[in-house]
C-alpha cells in the first residue's frame, strides 16, 4: 500500500507541469554547481601545482646562500584544497590556502583575525553542498507543501481512508516520496562529482551523502508534518517557505552577528600590537644594543671557555637568531592559542544554533568531512608553523653550527647547496574524519535530535489524523 | 426502474424457483427479496456531540442489503456527520454503528473494507487517468484490477470507453461520479454510502446516477444516500428518512408517499412545525 501511494506521488510529481520544472530545476542547479566547483577546482589545483613547482624551483636553484639569509628567503606553504572541496568548499574562500613562511615572524595574511564570525558562515556560493542542504530543501518545500494538505481540501483523504489507507502509511509514503527527491539530487550532485573530479575519497563522500541524506529526510518529515497538520494548502506553503527562510538565511546570520556582538575578536590591528609588545620582550636578534643579546653573549663565551666572539667555534648570530626565534615562539603560541581559543568559543556559541536550525548543523558537519572547516584551517595554521619552526631551526643551527675558524680567524661558512636540497617542501596532512567529526559531536548530536524529532513528529501527526474530526 | 424499486416489497414466501421465471436480469433484485434481508448499515442511539453543539441525537437507523435508504435533511441537519460516522471518520459521542455487523468504532478498519463511499464531488487524481485512478483506488483497498477488469468495472458504472484513458482532470463532475460508482464496485463492499451524490448534476446526470444506484442496491448492495433532492431521493430509495437538527423526525416507504406529501412533510419538519406527513415520527 506505502509503495503504491509512493509510487502515485511521484507519478503526480512527474506529470504536474510544476513539479518537472521544479525538479529541472534543481538537477540543472545541481549538475551546474557540481561542474563549476569541479573546473574551479581543477584550475586552482594547476595553479597551486606550478605556484608549489615554482617555489621548490627558487627553493633549490638559488645560489648557495648563508643559512640566515635562506631563513629570510623563507618558503611558501600550500595547502591543497583536496577533492572533498569541490562539494563543499567551507571556509578556504574566507581563510585562504597559501603561507609564506620565514624567520621571525609569523604571517598572518590567510588567517584573518579580524573577521567576524559571520564571515564564517557562507550560503552566498553556488556548490554542491548550497544546494543539497539550501537549494534541495526549497525543492522539497515546493514539491511538498501541499502533499497533505491537497488531499484533505480535495477529499480524497477521505476516499483514501475509506479504501483502508491508514494515517501513518499516508504519511509514509508521502514523507518516503519527497525524501526520494531530495536523495535524488543528491545522487546527481554526489554522481557528477565522482565523474568529474579525479582522486576522490570515497569515505568521505560517503559520510557527505549520508549526511545530506539525513538532513533532507529531516525537511522531507517536516514538509509532510506542516501540510497535514495545515488546515489549508496556502498556510502550508507560506508556513514551510517562512521556515525556510528562517533556517537558510536568517538564523545562520543571526547567530553569526549575535555570536560576534557579545563576544568579539580583537581586531587585527590590536592582534598585530599585542604581540609586537610582547615579542619585545625578547632577545632583538638584530639589534647589537640589545641587553638581553648580549647575556646570551656571554653566557655563549662561557659556556665555550672563550673570552671574545671572535674566538668561538660557532657563529655566534645563528644561537642568538635561534634563541629569539624560540621567544618569538613563545609570543605566538600565546597569542595564537587565545586566538585560537576565541575562535572555537565563537564557533562553539554559533554551534548551539544546530539544535534550532538543522541547516546550520548540516553545514558545519559537511565543512567537517569535507576538510574545509574551522578545525582544518587551525590545524592547517598549526602544521604550518610547525613546518615553519622546524625550517628555522635547522637553519639557524646551520648559521651557528655550519662554520669553520679560517687560520686567520675567520669565521667560514661550510654550508653545501646538498643541505638546502635535504629540505622536504611542506605537505599538509588532513585530520582523519574520524578526529574531524569526534570534535563536531554537539553538531551530530544536534542533527541526531532532529532526525529523531522530525520521525517522532510524523509518529504524532499520524496519530493526531488518525484522531482528528473530518467534518 | 418502478419495478426493481418496489420489489424489495413483496413477499415471495421463500419461493426461490419463482426467480429462475425471471429474466436474468432481475433474479438478483428477486433472490434478495426472497430471502430475510439482513440488515448491512445499523445505527443505534448514536450521539454525536461537538464542541459548542450537537449534531447528531439518538439516531437510529438500519439499511439493509439491496435496499436504498435516502437520507433528507437541510443544511447542518446531520447529514454529513451520519455518513463520516457510517465511514468511520468520525467516532461517535455514544452509541453503536454496524456494517454487516461489524462495530465500527470496535474494528474501524475491517467495517472500512465492507463499505464504499460516494462524495458529492468525487475527488480523484486529476494526473492519472479513470483507469489508474480506479487502478490505484483498487490496489488501496487491497485488490488487484488488470486492465480489462477495470476497464469491465468503469462500464458497468456507465462510463464511456473513450474516457477511460484520460486523465480526470478533464472529466465532469458525472463522469467522476461514475469513477466513485466504479471504486464502490471493484472494492466488492457491502455498503455504499453517497454524500449528495447529484448535487450540482444536471437532469440527465442526475438521472443516470440514480439508476446505477439502483443497479448497486439490486446487486445486493445496501446503499445510505445523503441528499438534498426530495424528488430524486424518492424516485431512488427504498425508505426516505428526514433529519432535523440532529434527529430522524420521519421515514417513509418511499413507494408510500407522493412527491408533493413529501416536500410538504420536509417543510413542515424542517420549519419545526407539527409532523404531516406518513411515517412521521
Amino acid at each position: 500500500m506505502i509503495l503504491a501511494l509512493f509510487s502515485n506521488e511521484w507519478r503526480s510529481i512527474l506529470r504536474d507541469g510544476r513539479g518537472r520544472l521544479v525538479i529541472t530545476l534543481g538537477v540543472l542547479l545541481a549538475l551546474v554547481s557540481a561542474w563549476t566547483s569541479a573546473s574551479t577546482h581543477a584550475s586552482k589545483e594547476r595553479a597551486q601545482a606550478a605556484a608549489v613547482e615554482a617555489a621548490r624551483c627558487a627553493w633549490e636553484d638559488r645560489e648557495v646562500d648563508s643559512a640566515h639569509s635562506r631563513a629570510h628567503f623563507g618558503d611558501y606553504v600550500f595547502r591543497p584544497s583536496g577533492s572533498m572541496s569541490t562539494l563543499d568548499s567551507g571556509l578556504q574562500a574566507v581563510t585562504g590556502r597559501v603561507v609564506f613562511t620565514e624567520a621571525h615572524r609569523q604571517n598572518d595574511a590567510v588567517h584573518k583575525p579580524q573577521q567576524a564570525a559571520a564571515s564564517l558562515l557562507r550560503y552566498d556560493r553556488l556548490e554542491p553542498s548550497t544546494v543539497l542542504q539550501i537549494l534541495a530543501a526549497l525543492v522539497l518545500v515546493l514539491a511538498g507543501f501541499g502533499v497533505i494538505s491537497s488531499e484533505r481540501e480535495s477529499g480524497r483523504l477521505n476516499l483514501l481512508l475509506i479504501q483502508g489507507v491508514s494515517s501513518r502509511q499516508l504519511l509514509l509514503a508521502k514523507t518516503l516520496a519527497l525524501w526520494t527527491l531530495g536523495v535524488a539530487l543528491c545522487l546527481v550532485v554526489v554522481g557528477a562529482n565522482l565523474i568529474l573530479v579525479d582522486d576522490v575519497d570515497i569515505g568521505r563522500i560517503a559520510a557527505f551523502l549520508g549526511l545530506h541524506l539525513a538532513t533532507l529526510w529531516v525537511v522531507a518529515a517536516l514538509v509532510a508534518c506542516i501540510s497535514a497538520r495545515a488546515k489549508r494548502t496556502g498556510t502550508a506553503a507560506a508556513l514551510l517557505l517562512s521556515l525556510w527562510v528562517a533556517g537558510a538565511i536568517v538564523i545562520p546570520r543571526l547567530s553569526a552577528m549575535s555570536t560576534a556582538t557579545l563576544d568579539p575578536l580583537p581586531g587585527r590591528d590590536a592582534f598585530q600590537a599585542a604581540m609586537q609588545a610582547d615579542r619585545q620582550q625578547g632577545i632583538d636578534g638584530h639589534n647589537p644594543m640589545d641587553e638581553r643579546r648580549n647575556e646570551l653573549e656571554r653566557k655563549v663565551l662561557k659556556e665555550y671557555g672563550v673570552s671574545s666572539r671572535e674566538e668561538l667555534p660557532v657563529s655566534l648570530g645563528g644561537l642568538i637568531m635561534q634563541a629569539d626565534e624560540e621567544y618569538g615562539a613563545k609570543v605566538w603560541d600565546k597569542h595564537f592559542g587565545e586566538l585560537e581559543g576565541h575562535l572555537l568559543r565563537q564557533d562553539a556559541s554559533v554551534g548551539k544554533f544546530s539544535f534550532l536550525n538543522p541547516f546550520q548543523a548540516t553545514d558545519r558537519l559537511s565543512m567537517a568531512i569535507a576538510g574545509t572547516g574551522l578545525n582544518s584551517h587551525l590545524e592547517f595554521l598549526r602544521q604550518t608553523e610547525y613546518y615553519r619552526r622546524e625550517l628555522v631551526r635547522r637553519l639557524n643551527e646551520e648559521d651557528a653550527f655550519g662554520v669553520a675558524r679560517s687560520e686567520n680567524g675567520r669565521l667560514l661558512r661550510t654550508t653545501t647547496k646538498e643541505f638546502y636540497l635535504s629540505f622536504d617542501s611542506f605537505e599538509y596532512k588532513p585530520l582523519a574524519l574520524g578526529e574531524m567529526l569526534g570534535r563536531r559531536t554537539t553538531d551530530l548530536l544536534a542533527l541526531a535530535l532532529w532526525i529523531f524529532g522530525a520521525s517522532a513528529l510524523l509518529i504524532l501527526t499520524a496519530r493526531q489524523m488518525e484522531a482528528r474530526r473530518v467534518s | 426502474m418502478i419495478i426493481i424499486s418496489h420489489l424489495g416489497n413483496i413477499e415471495f414466501n421463500n419461493d426461490a424457483h419463482f426467480a429462475e421465471l425471471l429474466p436474468p436480469w432481475l433474479r438478483t433484485a428477486v433472490s434478495y427479496s426472497l430471502v430475510p434481508q439482513k440488515i448491512m448499515i445499523e445505527l443505534k442511539d448514536v450521539v454525536m456531540q461537538f464542541p459548542g453543539h450537537c449534531a447528531l441525537n439518538d439516531l437510529n437507523l438500519s439499511v439493509s442489503a439491496g435496499h436504498v435508504y435516502g437520507l433528507l435533511g437541510p443544511n447542518g441537519a446531520g447529514k454529513s456527520t451520519t455518513i463520516n460516522l457510517v465511514t468511520g471518520l468520525l467516532k461517535p459521542t455514544s452509541g453503536s454503528i454496524h456494517i454487516d455487523g461489524i462495530d465500527v468504532v470496535a474494528e474501524p478498519e475491517r467495517a472500512r473494507s465492507l463499505i464504499a463511499y460516494v462524495s458529492e464531488s468525487v475527488a480523484l487524481y486529476p494526473h492519472l487517468t479513470g483507469i489508474e485512478n480506479l487502478q490505484l483506488f483498487s490496489k488501496l483497498a487491497g485488490r488487484q484490477l488488470d486492465t480489462p477488469e477495470t476497464k469491465a468495472c468503469l462500464d458497468r458504472a456507465g462510463l464511456q470507453k473513450d474516457a477511460h484513458a484520460r486523465r480526470v482532470s478533464a472529466y465532469s463532475k458525472g463522469m467522476r461520479q461514475k469513477v466513485g460508482l466504479a471504486i464502490a464496485l471493484a472494492k466488492e463492499a457491502r455498503a455504499v454510502v453517497l454524500d449528495e451524490p447529484s448535487s450540482g448534476l444536471d437532469p440527465s446526470a442526475s438521472h443516470d446516477l440514480a439508476v446505477r444506484v439502483r443497479e448497486l442496491a439490486a446487486e445486493g448492495l445496501a446503499v445510505l444516500m445523503a441528499s438534498h433532492d426530495l424528488f430524486r431521493a424518492r424516485e431512488t430509495c427504498d425508505t426516505v428518512g428526514l433529519l432535523v437538527r440532529g434527529s430522524l423526525r420521519a421515514e417513509w416507504e418511499a413507494s408510500e408517499v407522493k412527491d408533493r406529501d413529501l416536500e410538504a412533510a420536509y417543510l413542515d419538519l424542517v420549519t419545526d412545525q407539527a409532523p404531516s406527513g406518513k411515517g412521521a415520527k
